[in-house]
């Protein structure tokens, strides 16, 4: 029967620092630099999981990030965090864990019995079974059948810790701290590149903490003190890369649990770094991988690295006797260690012939070694009695724990991040990195390389490679220490039970994938891998198939009759291990989700009864409480002002951009459809820009103000992709061209005063300007300084009516407002809002954000006239590709409701009238008003084909409100075709 | 002449035993950027000094010269400081 106990002697921990902490309410001790882990087995806890879908007694498995069966909730109300591996997890005071997936008690789990059940649950059961006998059936099974399987449940209260984002730069990144990382690390820090050194562990040292040797763990130390004396090196424990992105940016998550952070004083729990890294040095090691035999899941069934791991770092040993099946070297470090601990070793090697020095080493510390032989079975259930040995020594044996060393998987995660595959090695029996990028390097195990020596040797040079490429010169390397083995790594590959028994044989232990699951979708005709993955749910825990990808894979190839290299991998994604969705989200929750932007209006739309509306970032002012309560009512309130008599709108939200230098006139000619070489001076002209797609990217006005000077706007909801855009023209495309931009968007206020009374308006609020139709015509614009203020007058319309934008610095923004108010009030001016600015345009035709979709060309939206034909612009090649110029693209239409009892609805699906209602139909409606002029409902849309089915009499269907409607399809300029007024 | 406000002018100062935050007022922001070859040595000679580097200041005689882009600075200055209308046609002024 399993038992653990703690050495009085020995081990990485502070005995100084006892620790206390509670185990599913129980009290658990242990000392300071122990994980829950090594604490659960220390209070010889053996039993302390169920496992996913078949509830089975689970014991912890492994001492490292592989674990795939000691996940617990850790923490309690809003700080709950479920699925947390114990193996990686700080024991520290007032810990809290708990048991998952099981009821009332991972030892008695009333679930269990689903292992009764097992035979029905094999891979493939749900979707076969629960798919019927009707329509909904898999509907109404899943919630039970979620609930009978699973891992822990997440609390839906609001995190309350504080997670943050950083963004660093460094040279050299070195990931992992192992013999190898360190010697990297060093060499590279020696030549005074900045280096970040990131360790996942609490400790550095890696695989020098698991072992045994004092003068290895001197030079370790060394090399560590060495380290942290230099101040170009950084190192980040508890830190892990999870995943590595073009451009060498590496995404680190530090874990800072361990110093019960307070949110209150800023403390942050998790830290999120951006790191770009000039190289990157994968010194990530290798993961011990199981074996494959009836119950090889039982409580104290581990890898016999995480018993060499609890032993000489926490002091924890089985109580008397181990057994370790074994295919390779490696078993032999973890035997001798458990032996010198006072344990009763027998390995069951299934090699035939072992090397002799292997055997005298063993002999000398009494190891019991039975070559040619595996293991049958595992007697017991709540934790392991005896095991069954087959092959040359078919015995019997009771024991305490079975260790498992079935090879080393090389953790070949970060390289295959960037698409690089990896290939099989027939020497170790595993996967190494298929290549690197350029500024990538590997050392160590992860590249195979198991001897100390070789490993500190790659690192070194793996180090001053990296950070010769870094722009960095001479450096000393790190060397090994003076006495590692020389001896080379040695395995027979064993994938497949050696005898077939009744009993479960598991592939993957924690999505309870067995040997069976693999035959059946080997059977069905899952047989690559991606399928097999997919049909299993293999390595789809949150352990992501560390322990059993290669275990799986290689099987399938047997079944196959292939070779293992043949069979392939899956792919590698980030992140490499389990991470907060806080450490995701940082700071960027509640308020901070995203900025808020005001315009330099809104305190004044604020006092004055404006409801507000979210246009993007921006708040704007919705409908006035002057028009009415209701945005319904009040919107056509104010569009019946603007259409009878005059009207004052904030348009401060368009982009507005400086545009500066010789040749600014000959920039914007190309990066418009239409003509702006020859604008003249105080003319503003309306222009649409494509992307280099050949699809419409915005439009906007530009008005030319000097020779060599233009102001242009954009729409709200483009200001930033435009100012993006001119931008990367100039700096990469036009460099020849002598032409700056400046972004004045948040600089600028505007106003739209519209209405056929505008000009009075005007003429009252700037009564020494000359706003005459001769001085300022339709499309003029010029500069006037108004009390001492420059203020821009642009002659343009938006609503169909006789209008004019007033621009002003931002911060005479209210005053000038106000100006405009009082000083036109005799004529019954009085604010808008968006919903009644949005309204006029539809019924004048002007299309906006909701019809410039970037899926649109100009001649979708009716504009394909105004591009020069005679002239080079950007979109200009691909807008004539063949499918731009389909007949039956969607185009723009007005749509008239025909049936006044019934609502049009944005987003409403439009179908022929002889359609049958169903799929994504003809088109879709983007824009919906009540027209005061025509008294209905109008809309516009993008209808297949357009304009050619005008007149056709078509339906509007709203699913969601099961709705449906009767509409004509018509000009999309509903009032004022020939724009008399605007001309007024 | 018309009324100048801030558009911190509604905002509360903010005021901790380690952090003071609040609007300096007095001062104005203009971009600089170059149109020929020679804009940093004129820019220089009208304003003494310039930042060598990207994301770095330079301040002198009351203002702060920041580089923000290829040949793009901003310039923090007094109110009352004429450097605005001293640029002007030396290179692409945009008042902020």
């Amino acid at each position: 029967m399993t038992k653990f106990r703690r050495l009085s002697v020995g081990g990485r921990i502070d005995r100084a620092k006892p620790v206390s902490a509670r185990f599913d309410g129980k009290l658990l001790t242990g000392f300071a630099g122990d994980t829950l882990a090594s604490a659960l087995l220390a209070n010889n806890h053996v039993l302390v999981a169920r496992s996913f879908k078949y509830h089975r007694p689970r014991g912890l498995m492994s001492a490292g990030i592989e674990e795939a069966n000691g996940l617990f909730t850790i923490g309690v109300g809003a700080a709950t965090e479920p699925n947390v591996a114990a193996t990686v997890t700080d024991f520290v005071d007032g810990l809290v864990a708990c048991s998952q997936n099981a009821w009332p008690s991972p030892a008695f789990d009333v679930m269990a019995v689903n292992s009764l059940l097992a035979p029905l649950f094999q891979s493939g059961f749900y979707y076969k079974t629960f798919m019927g006998p009707f329509k909904k059936s898999w509907m109404f099974y899943e919630p039970f059948i979620r609930r009978a399987a699973g891992l822990g449940v997440a609390t839906a209260l609001a995190d309350p810790d504080r997670y943050e984002t950083r963004y660093g730069f460094c040279d050299v990144l070195v990931v992992g701290s192992g013999p190898a990382g360190l010697a990297a690390a060093l060499t590279a820090g020696r030549s005074g590149a900045r280096v970040m050194l990131a360790e996942q562990d609490s400790a550095l040292g890696g695989s020098l903490l698991s072992g045994s040797d004092a003068e290895h763990e001197a030079w370790g130390i060394a090399l560590v003190t060495e380290l942290e004396g230099l101040e170009n090196v950084s190192i980040r424990t508890r830190t892990t890369v999870q995943g590595l992105y073009d451009a060498n940016l590496a995404v680190l998550v530090e874990r800072r649990d361990h110093l019960k952070p307070d949110a209150r004083k800023g403390q942050a729990r998790q830290v999120l770094t951006s790191l770009r890294c000039r190289t990157i040095i994968m010194a990530t090691g290798a993961i011990e991988r199981p074996l494959v035999f009836s119950n090889n899941d039982r409580p104290g069934v581990m890898l016999a690295s995480g018993l060499r791991t609890y032993v000489n770092r926490f002091a924890v040993t089985p109580d008397k006797r181990a057994v370790i099946v074994a295919n390779n070297d490696g078993a032999y470090d973890s035997a001798a260690d458990l032996a010198r601990a006072g344990v009763a070793v027998t390995i069951a090697d299934h090699r035939a012939n072992i090397a002799a020095d292997l055997l005298a080493r063993a002999g000398a510390l009494g190891i019991a070694v039975f070559p040619g032989t595996g293991i049958a079975d595992v007697e017991g259930t709540a934790s392991v009695s005896r095991v069954k040995l087959s092959g040359a020594h078919a015995v019997s044996i009771e024991c305490d724990v079975l260790g498992m060393a079935g090879g080393w998987s090389p953790v070949v995660h970060l390289s295959s991040h960037g698409g690089i595959k990896p290939k099989y090695d027939e020497a170790i029996a595993a996967f190494v990195p298929g290549g690197f990028a350029p500024s990538h390097f590997g050392a160590g195990a992860m590249l195979g390389t198991f001897g100390l020596g070789p490993a500190v040797a790659e690192g070194a040079n793996a180090g001053a490679k990296a950070a010769s490429v870094a722009g960095f010169g001479k450096t000393r390397p790190a060397y090994p220490p003076e006495h590692v083995s020389d001896r080379t790594y040695s395995i027979l590959a064993v994938w497949a039970p050696p005898v077939e028994t009744r009993g479960k044989a598991f592939v993957d232990f924690q999505s309870d994938v067995t040997v069976k699951d693999i035959k059946n979708a080997h059977q069905e005709g899952y047989q690559s891998v991606e399928h097999l993955k997919r049909y299993t749910t293999l390595g789809m825990g949150t352990d992501q198939g560390k322990t059993s990808n290669i275990n799986a894979l290689a099987l399938m190839a047997g079944e196959r009759g292939i070779a293992v290299a043949d069979a392939g991998t899956t792919t590698f994604r980030p992140p490499y291990a389990p991470l907060t969705m806080g450490a995701i989200a940082g700071r960027t929750i509640g308020h901070h989700f995203r900025p808020t932007r005001l315009s330099p209006l809104h305190d004044w739309h604020a006092r004055n009864g404006a409801t507000f509306i979210e246009a993007g970032l921006w708040q704007r002012a919705w409908y006035y409480a002057w028009a009415g309560a209701t945005p319904a009512a009040a919107y056509v309130k104010e569009m019946e002002l603007v259409r009878s008599n005059v009207g004052l709108a904030d348009v401060s939200t368009l982009g507005k951009i400086d545009i500066q230098g010789p040749d600014a006139a000959e920039f914007l000619n190309r990066v418009y459809v239409n003509g702006f070489a020859k604008l003249p001076i105080g003319k503003v002209r309306y222009g649409v820009m494509l992307n280099d797609d050949g699809l419409v990217l915005d439009d906007g006005t530009t008005a030319r103000l000097s020779e060599t000077r233009f102001y242009l706007t954009t729409t709200t909801a483009q200001a930033g992709e435009v100012m993006s855009w001119l931008e990367y023209l100039l700096q990469c495309h036009w460099t020849d061209l002598n032409v700056q931009v400046a972004s004045l968007t948040d600089e600028w206020a505007g106003m739209a005063v519209s209405g056929p009374k505008a000009r009075d308006a005007l003429q009252l609020a700037f009564p020494d300007a000359d706003v005459s139709s001769a001085a300022l015509p339709h499309m003029g614009c010029r500069d006037i300084v108004f009390d001492g203020v420059t203020v821009r007058l642009l002659r343009m319309s938006f609503s169909g009516e006789l209008a004019y934008e007033v621009h002003v610095a931002a911060d005479h923004a209210i005053p000038l407002w106000e100006h405009i108010l009082k000083s036109a009030g005799s004529l019954g001016i009085k604010p808008y809002g968006l919903e009644a600015l949005a309204s006029l345009r539809i019924e004048k035709g002007h299309v906006a954000g909701l019809e410039l979709d970037h899926r649109n060309t100009l001649d979708d939206l009716g504009l394909g006239k105004m591009a020069g034909k005679d002239k080079a612009y950007i979109g200009k090649e691909l807008r004539f590709r063949e499918d731009c110029q389909s007949p039956d693209r969607w185009s723009l239409v007005g749509l008239e409701l025909l049936e006044p009892d019934k609502k049009l609805r944005g987003g409403a699906i439009l179908f022929a009238a002889s359609d049958e209602i169903k799929g994504h139909g003809r088109g879709y409606i983007t824009s919906v008003t009540w027209s005061t002029e025509l008294g209905k409902f109008i809309a516009l849309g993008l209808y297949q084909g357009g304009l050619k089915h005008a007149g056709e009499d078509i339906v509007a269907v709203f699913p969601l409100k099961n709705e449906q409607a009767k509409l004509k399809i018509v000009s999309p300029h509903f009032i004022d075709a020939q724009g008399v007024r605007l001309h007024a | 002449m018309l009324e100048r406000v801030s558009a911190l002018a509604a905002a509360t100062p903010y005021k901790s035993s380690v952090l003071d935050i609040a609007e300096a007022r007095g001062f104005t922001l203009i971009q600089v950027a170059g149109l020929d070859d020679g804009f940093e040595a004129k820019l220089t000679a009208v304003i003494g000094v310039v930042p060598a580097k990207f994301g770095t200041v330079a301040e002198h005689e009351g203002r702060s010269v920041m580089r923000i882009g290829p040949a793009q600075f901003w310039i923090i200055a007094p109110d009352t400081d004429d450097i605005a209308a001293r640029l002007q046609g030396h290179c692409a002024v945009t008042p902020l």
